[in-house]
């Protein structure tokens, strides 16, 4: 039971945006994607929710083509969090995490106690809870994002896609969300930039160039300088932390990166 | 305008069920009240009672005694104008609140996106030049012009690069477009008797609609109310854009094709009956919000209500002030809309 790219490709305006990838999450795992601007980070997002339809391979959802799945049934299953998601309509946060029970509704309700109780949950598990009454338009940046992942935790889904979530927050607010994200009991996919976050929150990374996967495995295989400077052009040095384990990254200003 | 009103009433946010049923049902209670009260207006002296002795005669089989001429101007005339504006009221906010959340642009409206404009010269092109007279009419005339003219309004804003402010653009070109046609088959084609009525007409007017037109108008907002009913919950998920609404489920390019034909059109059916109003479809949405918040199960019926109070009395207006020459609504609904657009500019400007 879960969601899977089998080697998605994506052409867009004469571009292929995603080239040949495949994707296998874990049940309950936090995958990273990793890559420069422009890599196809939400472009594979975008195909694993599918907002859009691959050009060649499939997305599967339990071994069923997502194309062949209700739009309703896919959204019950997968939520997804996309960038620069804004809204002129002054809405409540209570309203907006209560728009993850849409694909939970028939035309007219459906079950309100269900309702309110992912709603309540959601913004719990988020810290929003006295924040319900507040109206969008007053939000901090970080609080947008929290608003949107606990709308898409109000779904229910048993996977969940993150683009960029980290955008725009402060240091505090970056480390707050992911552990949040990591957290939660359901297999999360998130394009991240920060390396060193990635390194830190994630169970495995999938690092993309030009659309194409160029490595693939736990934070500890994939980051390595090497990697680091055919990917993003740039030489960085890698040490283990010693507390967590995991790798961290620091980058070495003025030094040019190798030859493409 | 008892609507002005809206404004000033306590905010709606958290409001319990028990008060958005008071706020509907005093809707409901206060739209018979309207059209009953509206037909006892003008030259001819009628009295509530006389309405009521009327309807029940038609309605409900009685035989009560009543004058001819009154009877006359009630039933033939008042009544069925009444209905019309309550229709276009409902019908035209309900285009209003669709276009508004699918567009996600505040300054939606059919007659700002020249959809109206359109329909007109689809209309006046049948009616004036015969185009498919046969089976076509000019409410199928006036559809067939909404399409074409928001096809153009859509087409013209993504070329444009898309956004906001194209769109209104784009409906500010495609209007001016739609007038000139207009105006060119009136001038051309049409003997002065044509004209006159036929521009009286394009700016809005109720001037002698029938049982025909409050009938066409009616269903067309009773359908309209109900479709947007059921797509409630499609109205709301697009409040954050195409791929949020996606994510959630909503089947986008289906769901916007279904609700801008429903706009369309309820649109033509409009404007096929009593000419372009404009404004209305802008204003009465940002006027319902105030009462029922922002959440479409709620807002729908009373867009729909509120709109229907605020054409039955702008129609009684209209008639009353310059009596015996009426006004044409049109002209009514402009003086109020303009500065409330204007209004919602400013405020845009300062939240964005």
């Amino acid at each position: 039971m879960t969601l899977e790219a089998r080697e998605v490709a994506w052409e867009r305006g004469g571009r292929l945006v995603v080239d040949g990838v495949s994707l296998r999450p874990r049940p309950g795992e936090t995958i990273g994607l990793l890559g420069p601007n422009g890599s196809g980070k939400s472009s594979l997002i975008r195909l694993l929710s599918g907002i859009a339809r691959p050009t060649a391979g499939a997305v599967v959802l339990d071994d069923r083509p997502l194309a062949a799945v209700a739009r309703r049934e896919a959204a019950r299953a997968i939520a997804t969090v996309t960038q620069h998601a804004d809204t002129a309509v002054d809405l409540m946060v209570r309203d907006i995490v209560a728009l993850g029970r849409i694909p939970h509704r028939g035309a007219f309700g459906g079950d309100r106690r269900a309702d309110d109780d992912a709603v309540a949950e959601a913004l719990e598990r988020t810290g929003l809870t006295a924040k319900a009454g507040e109206s969008w338009h007053r939000l901090s940046g970080g609080e947008r994002q929290r608003v949107h992942i606990a709308r898409a935790l109000a779904q229910r889904p048993r996977e969940l896609l993150l683009d960029e979530p980290t955008n725009h927050l402060d240091i505090r607010h970056q480390l707050d969300l992911l552990r949040l994200v990591c957290d939660l009991p359901v297999t999360t996919v998130v394009a991240l930039h920060d390396l060193n976050l990635a390194a830190m929150f994630c169970d495995s990374l999938l690092v993309l160039k030009h659309g194409g996967a160029v490595a693939a495995g736990t934070p500890a295989e994939v980051l390595t300088p090497e990697l680091i400077a055919e990917v993003y052009e740039v030489s960085a040095a890698v040490s283990i932390d010693a507390a967590t384990g995991r790798p961290q990254i620091t980058f070495t200003p003025g030094e040019p990166g190798p030859a493409r | 305008m008892t609507l002005a009103a809206p404004a000033v009433a306590s905010p709606p946010r958290g409001g319990t069920r028990l008060r958005f049923l008071a706020v509907g049902l005093g809707s409901l209670a206060l739209l018979l009240a309207s059209i009953g009260a509206a037909i006892t207006l003008g030259p001819a002296d009628v009295s509530l009672v006389n309405v009521r002795d009327i309807l029940l005669n038609h309605l409900a089989g009685a035989d009560i005694p009543v004058r001819v001429s009154k009877e006359a101007i009630v039933w033939q005339d008042r009544l069925p104008r009444a209905l019309v504006a309550a229709a276009c009221g409902a019908g035209l906010g309900l285009c209003g609140l669709i276009l508004q959340s699918l567009l996600r642009n505040p300054l939606a409206d059919p007659y700002v996106l020249g959809i109206s404009s359109g329909a007109s010269s689809g209309a006046v092109a049948v009616a004036i030049l015969g185009v498919g007279s046969a089976g076509l009419g000019v409410p199928g005339g006036a559809f067939i012009g909404s399409l074409v003219s928001f096809a153009a309004v859509l087409l013209i804003a993504r070329l444009a690069g898309g956004g906001d402010d194209k769109l209104v653009l784009a409906g500010i070109a495609v209007t001016q477009l739609f007038s000139a046609i207009t105006s060119f088959v009136i001038f051309a084609f049409a003997d002065s008797d044509a004209t006159r009525g036929v521009m009286f007409w394009l700016l809005g007017s109720l001037e002698g609609v029938r049982w025909d037109g409050a009938a066409l108008c009616g269903a067309a907002a009773l359908a309209g109310t109900a479709l947007c009913l059921a797509r409630a919950h499609v109205l709301d998920a697009f409040a954050f854009g195409d791929d949020v609404a996606a994510s959630l489920g909503v089947h986008v390019r289906r769901e916007r094709a279904v609700l801008i034909t429903a706009a369309a059109l309820l649109t033509a059916a409009m404007v096929s009956v009593a000419g372009a109003i404009g404004f209305v479809g802008l204003v009465l949405p940002h006027a319902a919000r105030f009462l029922a918040g922002p959440l479409h199960l709620r807002l729908v019926p009373v867009t729909a209500l509120v709109g229907a109070v605020f054409m039955v009395w702008v129609d009684a207006v209209s008639r009353l002030a310059f009596s015996p020459s009426p006004l044409p609504i049109g002209v009514s609904t402009a003086l109020v809309g303009v500065p409330v657009f204007v209004v919602i500019m400013y405020r845009r400007r300062r939240n964005l």
